[in-house]
């Protein structure tokens, strides 16, 4: 009950109409530029580009997008002064970082499923195939899972959450997991890539985005359960460890 | 039998400054006032004591247990702390009823209890956005009292609150302490503390000044000496019978009598009588003039 009214909080205070709108119309481009670039093509080059673009820059827009989410989630009440409120409760630390991770992961989730309709809805309209767009769709799901518990202790450890947000994004994210090999897995649009490549056969483009990443829906959904395991684990640490002020 | 709050040989430091250093003092039933002027380290301590703080060196623990470790005692604990940060787009009664389920009060009747206890029945329903400081800060009080806590921590309470409502919420404070609750309330405002609080602990710089109640402070700085006015009809006679006598450092005229400077009060006191009736003069009052909670702060503070 304590925690649901918790997870109830967080989902609360991140889903406000403005932030929501804003966040979701970032997770849509993607789904935009496939939709725009498609237009006059052919059917078949319409769903190839709509491959391409959704592997090779979801990635960077869901990660912004699910950062400023999910740093908010703790960085905001400490900022506001309200975290007192939410920290003197008498909940398990590694309760209160699940209830919190579930609250902002539950807006998360909505973000990426509306920046994902975007893209079916341009590219049902525009070849008339409905049926395409779905694989990608658990592919934002599992981006939305998995960056929003890295953010989350990023947003409680950090004052410049944001900065060191994109840092991992585009730093580790963008060029480390892509040049070494042997992290590659430890990326999470790598992760729910492999997912989509898993259950659609992608276009040789939109498959160098996975760099050594096999496409595998089952490996790739225990790596995001490993990912938010370890992300809960930190955010327990910092609960116990770090000053909450 | 352990105290309920209890910080021993307690610091803090953030990089190079130092907020609270070295502190060791335990917290009684009742209502004790934390006091110091601003940047004492008040607040840095009431964040140790309620965990939100993790200590640079030393151990807090409250009700038996250091909260960090232990979060289950955070049933009873509260703080009303001092930012005047509430969430803007809930109304008071959502905000009690978060604090309350958030501390696993399921009752409504907890709820209406405490906005009624602090006077916010009627504004139950307003979103805090709209509310005066002095309104958010009562609500702040029945978010920390709706789960029935046995320590409560109050860091500067009746910041913006009128003086009708300061009245209100001191005695709620005084009841709570009454009741049995340990009471921790900080003020820079020397006026309040001495309104509400048996026992003080001073704060200066970061280190604990004193702790006591304000007639034992005062007792212990024996190097200072005490100002005590004496109303009488023959002032001049007696000033003149007083001055150059051991224990006496001065001896000022006031509108109605005498204020004497003496190191050395009890002395003064037996001696007194002796003296006026030696001049001829009838004494009508004798007060010490710097007992209040003002002076001994400032000589804690100038002390330093």
């Amino acid at each position: 009950m304590t925690n649901l009214r918790l997870i109830r909080h967080v989902f609360g205070q991140l889903a406000r109409g403005r932030r929501l709108l804003g966040l979701t119309l970032l997770a849509s481009v993607p789904g935009l530029v496939a939709w725009i670039a498609g237009s006059g093509e052919s059917n078949s080059d319409r769903l190839e580009i709509y491959d391409i673009v959704i592997s090779t820059v979801s990635g960077a827009t869901l990660s912004i997008a699910v950062l400023v989410l999910g740093a908010a989630a703790m960085r905001d009440e400490r900022d506001a002064g309200t975290l007192p409120f939410l920290y003197l409760s008498p909940i398990p630390r590694w309760r209160f970082a699940l209830a919190t991770w579930l609250g902002a992961c539950g807006v998360a989730i909505l973000v990426a499923v509306g920046g994902w309709l975007v893209g079916w809805l341009g590219l049902g309209v525009g070849s008339g195939d409905w049926g395409h767009a779905w694989p990608s769709l658990p592919a934002y799901v599992a981006a939305a899972i998995g960056y929003s518990a890295i953010f989350i202790p990023v947003g409680y450890l950090f004052s410049r959450a944001i900065l060191v947000g994109l840092a991992y994004v585009f730093i580790w994210e963008g060029i480390l997991t892509t040049l070494i090999s042997g992290i590659a897995a430890s990326s999470v649009w790598k992760t729910a890539l492999s997912i989509f490549a898993d259950l659609r056969e992608l276009p040789r483009d939109a498959l160098d985005a996975l760099g050594p990443v096999l496409p595998g829906a089952g490996g790739g959904a225990a790596k995001l359960v490993g990912v938010v395991i370890v992300s809960l684990a930190i955010f327990t640490w910092a609960l116990r460890t770090r000053d909450a002020l | 039998m352990s105290r309920p709050v209890e910080v021993t040989e307690v610091s803090k430091w953030f990089g190079q400054k130092v907020a609270v250093s070295e502190v060791s003092v335990g917290f009684d039933a009742g209502v004790t006032g934390i006091l110091g002027p601003n940047g004492a380290g008040k607040t840095t301590l009431l964040r140790l004591i309620t965990g939100l703080q993790v200590p640079s060196q030393g151990s807090v623990r409250v009700l038996g247990v250091d909260p960090r470790k232990d979060p289950g005692v955070y049933s009873k604990i509260s703080l009303v702390p001092e930012d005047e940060a509430v969430y803007p787009t809930l109304t008071c009664r959502e905000f009690v009823e978060l604090n309350a389920s958030l501390a696993g009060i399921t009752k409504r009747s907890a709820t209406d209890a405490v906005l009624e206890q602090v006077a916010l029945t009627a504004d139950a329903g307003r979103r805090l956005g709209e509310f005066s400081k002095g309104m958010r800060q009562r609500a702040k009080v029945a978010a920390a009292l709706v789960s029935d806590p046995e320590v409560i921590v109050l860091d500067e309470p009746l910041n913006g609150a009128d003086p009708v409502q300061r009245a209100h919420l001191i005695e709620i404070f005084l009841d709570l302490g009454r009741s049995g609750r340990t009471v921790l309330v900080s003020s820079h405002v020397l006026a309040e503390v001495e309104r509400m609080a048996e026992q003080l602990v001073a704060m200066v710089d970061g280190r604990l000044a004193a702790e006591g109640t304000v007639g034992s402070l005062r007792a212990a700085m024996t190097d200072k000496p005490r100002i005590v006015h004496v109303s009488s009809d023959r002032p001049r006679e007696l000033a003149a019978r007083l001055v150059g006598l051991a224990g006496i450092e001065s001896v000022a005229f006031a509108p109605d009598g005498l204020e004497v400077s003496t190191t050395d009060a009890p002395g003064f006191a037996v001696r007194l009588p002796a003296d006026a009736v030696a001049v001829g003069a009838r004494i009508t009052r004798v007060v010490p003039s710097d007992e209040s909670l003002e002076s001994v702060f400032r000589y804690l503070v100038g002390s330093r």
